[in-house]
């Protein structure tokens, strides 16, 4: 037995000064296989406990399971050394220029009419409008007569109108979203309260300002009590939430066939803030949109009752919009759809 | 129109600014569209009236002339070249210093006058012509002022005036005269007008009726004929003053009798015709329809033919005048002309807004009475051209008149209760407020009852455009202010609720293209033959074939309204491809395809995709890619089941705008959805396009249907496990003939509910698979809702998956 002792002291040391010398993970895990795993060197003497008188082979087993996990816990202790100094090293090694590119993402988005156009009916919605669409090819019948423009009269002159090859019945395309109002009408007794958004036509040259294709958002309003008050509130609403609260608006007088009283809704000028430039022929107001108590005639025409309905309507161009409050040039630049244009307006948009 | 200040001064008293009018009048509907100042550029004390004293010949020089002028102070020397100068004459003096525009450049910029030597004379100043002083366009010979010009009265008070240009609405015929604006002005001023009328109303017509000298066959055509006759006439030029106002107001002087002609339809808004009574074969009139192909030669020299429903003013020989629009050469005024028959007549706006339209022309006559002129005018401004034509040829007089009337309109009135007003505005004014305001507006206002009282409102003959309440609610409110008009919120019900799924559908699919990386674009709705045709280079139907909605009145090449988005978004990939590496452009809109006739087109909702170029811009860690078949259908698999469209089947198809071989027909679940593949090579060359080109045209009418149907309808969600999923490799060895999509089909049956994904991810071709064989490896992900999946559950679906597709493809899994 005096033999066996010195031999877990020689093992000890061996292995302690074996593991100490382990400089990375795979050599203390051969080293672990060498002392501890099942052919181990200290496995081995464990078995060797059978072979012992036995009044020795308590001591043996304690002094044998104390090396054990001695030696296991100095492999615990050296792997997380060194664990921790590979961790180090590699952080050092792995460090990045951060100032190289980002890989470039493919980046979708929409064009501008769409957000404008989703803007003013959001705005609109808020004030309980709800969104409604109609036909872009239309008959004059809904363009024009119901909305109080009969044929051969001046007013008709306002909306130089393409003319589509047709039977008996005239269409057109629709010089603005204005019909919507007499078939949401025909269709929907009051309330009403909707905004239509859409394309609409007029035969005009096309330059910086003009376009023969164009949007339009129109809202109309039929209810009791509805007031031109109620207008005016409802614009100026949406002035502060399309401009900024700090806007000035202007209300004054202006002739549509469809409504009565007209109206000519404005915005001080955001260029020249209402001291008068170019943008705003020197009047430091610009028009926004038209709008009016719907007229009587239009009512009568779909059948509601003018001793009890009032209602209002509007109309404005999103394009224009734009020009304004991205202070843009040419109006034609939303339909050439030149990438680089439209993204440029993609990240002026916030 | 243009109105000058000074001329509206003579009927109403003004103590504001021409501007603040101006604005004043804006706010209550008669827009001023600019404002115009004449003079406000002229120094008071450098541009000024002098006197030619004398004009001296230079030494050597054949046309420049040195000049002396008179001022009340002193004499001032200048040197010209203007050819019309005279001693005696007044001219406009700019002295050194003065700001002017020069009359030899194009500009309209104000430059200040330096010295400068002239054929070695070097002057004090300059004599002016109309361009340098900002007046007009002309610039070959100095201004020369009428002889009662005040020598050195600064120039601006000689000559100075504002000219507003109001802009005339289709329903203000009311405001298109001078006198007309000052009756706006006013009433919105307060101040006193001095109305016209009322002396033409009392004064009597001191003249004998001469019968027959007027015949109008149909009074529908023209419901008043008013017409004086004057003999005494000498022409020559009118007197400066008229000169000098018609031309601020933008019409240009002929002679006295036409100037007064002209002064009086923009002072009275009346217009009229003044005929050589000698030249008119028979010395009388006929107002009659117009015989087929009567033709016309109008004071313009245009010749015109004619059509029945149009009014002729006739002599005896024939139609020499287009009544209410414009005159005929063979009866108008000439050197000669002695004895005259003045014409105000009352035409029917409708007609003469056909008859415009139908020989395009536009005149300042047709803009009046297109807009409904009222018939009552036209003796006023009769008898307003005689009196200035006496004025003006002293030996003219009066020899006789007619008035053919034969109807003339009921005075009209409307009744209408007081708080109407406050209804439509909103805001209520009060009472004495309200009839202050129409009575400036001269209607007539009668009250009874007390309460809610009702007003008896009579409408001037000049205010045909109001016929409602609410065109009085309009006066009142336009005249005391829209700025009074508070902002109130709507405060009724709660309106029906209308959704459009149309609406919806759009919106989803515009935000789907953004998601997929696309740009969204927004092109015109029109098509063109050579758009069409160039779709159909390869084949197929091109413009001839294609049936469009087709417009009346094409612009340019645009003659109708797209049926395709294709030809659109090649065009616009086209446009970008100089500028960019890689396109990839989608667009969510109409096409329009004929129907029946008298019925309105089929607008379809249909989605657009173009990819051409490279998927990125080259970059570190990133090759750029040419787009494929399968980014586009990748891209399509993406936006489809965004938008509720799942199960979608591609099939190959013929059409003649892709490359054979490579176009799918997209259909989900047996409903036709469109096409989408490589454009032909040849078609792509015709738009202009190099390299590859991806197209997908997709109808979105099944979704927007599909939107409706789903309305309201409860959505159930499979619903996800908690278990592991686990992903397995399955290698099928095929003939080359199988079709992926159907082995990936078979596989993904034959896995069952179990499989949760099955896609494609390797195709090998080569030595470990026989010769006309290929290698399908799929990612297989499993996962039960229960319970994580054991080994040998797995097994068991592996065999499954071997004889499936053993007996379904004669298909082979590898291990
Ligand atoms: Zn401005």
């Amino acid at each position: 037995m005096a033999k066996a002792e010195p031999t877990i002291i020689e093992l000890r040391e061996a292995a302690l000064s074996r593991l100490r010398a382990a400089t990375d993970l795979e050599t203390t895990r051969a080293w672990y296989r060498e002392y501890l795993g099942d052919h181990g060197a200290v496995t081995a003497l464990t078995r060797r406990v059978a072979s012992l008188p036995p009044e020795q082979r308590r001591a043996f087993g304690i002094a044998v399971n104390a090396l054990k996990s001695e030696l296991g816990a100095a492999l615990a202790e050296r792997q997380a050394r060194l664990e921790a100094s590979a961790l180090e090293t590699r952080i050092e090694t792995e460090a990045l220029d951060v100032t190289l590119p980002g890989r470039p993402v493919q980046r979708g988005f929409l064009h501008p009419t769409t957000r404008i156009i989703r803007e003013i009916c959001d705005i609109f919605g808020k004030m309980g409008f709800q969104t409604v669409e109609g036909p872009e090819v239309e008959y004059a019948k809904y363009n024009f007569d119901m909305l109080n423009i009969p044929a051969d009269h001046p007013a008709r002159d306002v909306w130089d109108t393409f003319h589509v090859e047709s039977g008996e019945a005239e269409i057109v395309l629709r010089t603005h979203t204005s019909p919507m109002q007499v078939r949401t009408m025909l269709a929907q007794q009051p309330p009403v309260r909707v905004v239509v958004p859409g394309r609409c036509y007029r035969y005009e040259a096309t330059d910086a300002t003009h376009l023969a294709m164009f949007l339009q958002v129109e809202g109309l309003a039929v209810d009791e009590g509805i007031t031109l008050a109620d207008l005016k509130g409802t614009l100026t609403e949406f002035a502060r939430q399309m401009f900024g609260p700090d806007r000035k608006t202007r209300f004054r007088c202006d002739f549509f066939p469809f409504v009565e009283p007209g109206v000519d809704f404005a915005i001080d000028c955001p260029q020249c803030n209402g001291k008068g430039c170019r943008l705003c022929k020197q009047s430091g107001w610009i028009e926004l949109l038209g709008a009016g108590m719907v007229h009587p005639r239009v009512l009568e025409m779909v059948g509601y009752d003018t001793s009890k309905q009032t209602g209002f309507a509007f109309g404005m161009g999103p394009e224009r919009l734009m020009l304004l409050k991205y202070g843009l040039d040419d109006i034609r630049d939303f339909y050439k759809n030149d990438i680089r244009w439209l993204r440029q307006m993609d990240r002026a948009w916030l | 129109m243009k109105v000058s200040w000074q001329w509206l001064k003579e009927y109403v008293d003004l103590d504001i600014t021409p501007r603040e009018l101006a604005r004043r009048l804006t706010m209550a509907g008669l827009e001023a569209e600019k404002i115009e100042e004449i003079g406000a550029a002229w120094d008071r004390d450098l541009v000024r009236v002098a006197r030619v004293k004398e004009v001296l010949p230079i030494g050597g020089a054949d046309r420049v002339v040195q000049v002396i002028l008179e001022l009340p102070e002193r004499d001032v020397m200048v040197v010209t070249g203007a050819t019309n100068i005279r001693a005696g004459q007044k001219i406009a003096l700019g002295l050194i210093g003065a700001r002017l525009y020069d009359g030899h450049r194009d500009d309209t910029i104000l430059r200040t006058l330096k010295p400068r030597a002239i054929m070695g004379v070097t002057g004090e100043g300059m004599v002016c012509s109309e361009k340098e002083l900002g007046i007009s366009d002309e610039h070959e010979g100095i201004l020369v002022l009428p002889d009662d010009a005040p020598i050195g009265a600064p120039l601006v008070d000689y000559l100075g005036d504002t000219i507003i240009e109001f802009e005339i609405t289709p329903n203000l015929v009311h405001d298109f005269s001078i006198v007309g604006v000052a009756r706006e002005a006013a009433a919105v001023t307060g101040a006193p007008f001095r109305d016209p009328f009322q002396r033409w109303a009392t004064e009597p017509l001191d003249a004998p009726e001469i019968p027959g000298i007027v015949t109008v066959e149909d009074t529908n055509l023209c419901p008043r004929y008013t017409a004086l006759v004057m003999e005494g006439i000498r022409i020559g030029p009118s007197p400066d003053w008229m000169q000098r106002r018609l031309l601020a107001v933008g019409v240009r002087p002929v002679n006295n009798i036409v100037d007064v002609s002209n002064y009086v339809m923009v002072e009275y808004g009346q217009p009229n015709h003044v005929f050589d009574l000698d030249r008119l074969v028979g010395r009388r009139l006929i107002v009659r329809h117009a015989r087929p192909g009567e033709m016309l030669e109008l004071i313009n020299h245009e010749t015109k033919s004619l059509t029945p429903d149009m009014a002729a003013v006739c002599d005896e020989a024939g139609v020499t005048d287009l009544g209410g629009i414009i005159g005929g050469t063979r009866s108008e005024i000439v050197e000669t002309t002695k004895n005259i028959l003045i014409e105000a007549a009352n035409w029917e706006m409708r007609n003469i807004r056909h008859t415009r339209q139908a020989l395009n022309i536009r005149t300042d006559a047709s803009a009046r009475y297109e807009r409904g002129l009222e018939p009552e005018l036209t003796m006023p401004g009769a008898r307003r051209v005689a009196e200035l034509i006496t004025q003006l040829c002293p030996e003219a007089h009066l020899v006789g008149y007619t008035d053919l009337f034969p109807n003339p309109p009921r005075p009209r009135a409307l009744t209408m209760r007081f708080s109407k007003i406050a209804a439509v505005l909103g805001t209520a004014y009060p009472l004495d407020a309200v009839c202050d305001v129409l009575k400036r507006l001269q209607f007539g206002v009668e009250i009874s009852g007390d309460a809610d009282p009702v007003l008896t409102i009579a409408i001037p003959s000049h205010r045909a455009d109001v016929s409602h309440p609410e065109d009085i609610v309009e006066e009142v409110a336009r005249i005391i202010g829209y700025e009074t008009v508070p902002a109130t919120m709507i405060a009724g019900t709660t309106p029906h609720v209308i959704r459009s799924d149309r609406w919806i559908a759009r919106e989803a699919a515009r935000d789907a293209v953004a998601s997929a990386g696309l740009i969204e674009v927004s092109t015109y709705s029109f098509t063109s033959a050579d758009a069409l045709d160039r779709l159909a280079v390869v084949g197929g139907p091109g413009a001839a074939a294609v049936p469009i909605v087709r417009l009346v009145n094409a612009m340019g090449e645009w003659e109708g309204m797209r049926p395709t988005l294709r030809a659109s978004l090649l065009a616009t990939a086209s446009d970008n491809v100089k500028f960019t590496s890689g396109v990839a452009i989608g667009e969510v809109a109409n096409v329009y395809l004929p129907r029946e006739s008298g019925e309105l087109p089929d607008e379809r909702l249909t989605l657009g995709i173009v990819l051409a170029g490279t998927d990125t811009e080259r970059s570190l860690g990133i090759a750029p890619r040419a787009y494929d078949f399968f980014d586009l259908k990748g891209i399509v698999e993406a936006i489809l089941p965004a938008l509720g469209v799942g199960s979608l089947a591609f099939v190959s198809a013929d059409d003649l705008v892709f490359q054979p071989g490579r176009v799918a027909r997209v259909s989900a679940g047996g409903q036709a959805l469109g096409v989408i593949g490589e454009v032909h090579p040849r078609v792509a060359e015709a738009f202009g396009l190099p390299g590859r080109v991806m197209l997908a045209e997709l109808d979105l009418e099944p979704i927007v249907a599909s939107v409706a149907a789903r309305r309201g309808e409860l959505r159930r969600l499979p619903g996800t496990s908690r278990y592991p999923a686990t992903e397995n490799d399955f290698s099928v060895i095929v003939d080359e003939s199988v079709a992926a999509a159907d082995v990936a089909q078979a596989l993904a049956q034959a896995v069952g509910t179990l499989g949760q994904r099955v896609q494609l991810f390797d195709i090998y071709r080569g030595d470990q698979v026989p010769a006309g064989k290929k290698s399908l490896t799929f990612a297989v992900t499993m996962q039960a809702p229960d319970r994580a999946l054991s080994e040998a559950e797995i097994a068991k679906v592996r065999d499954r998956v071997r004889q499936a597709l053993a007996k379904r493809l004669k298909a082979t899994l590898r291990s």
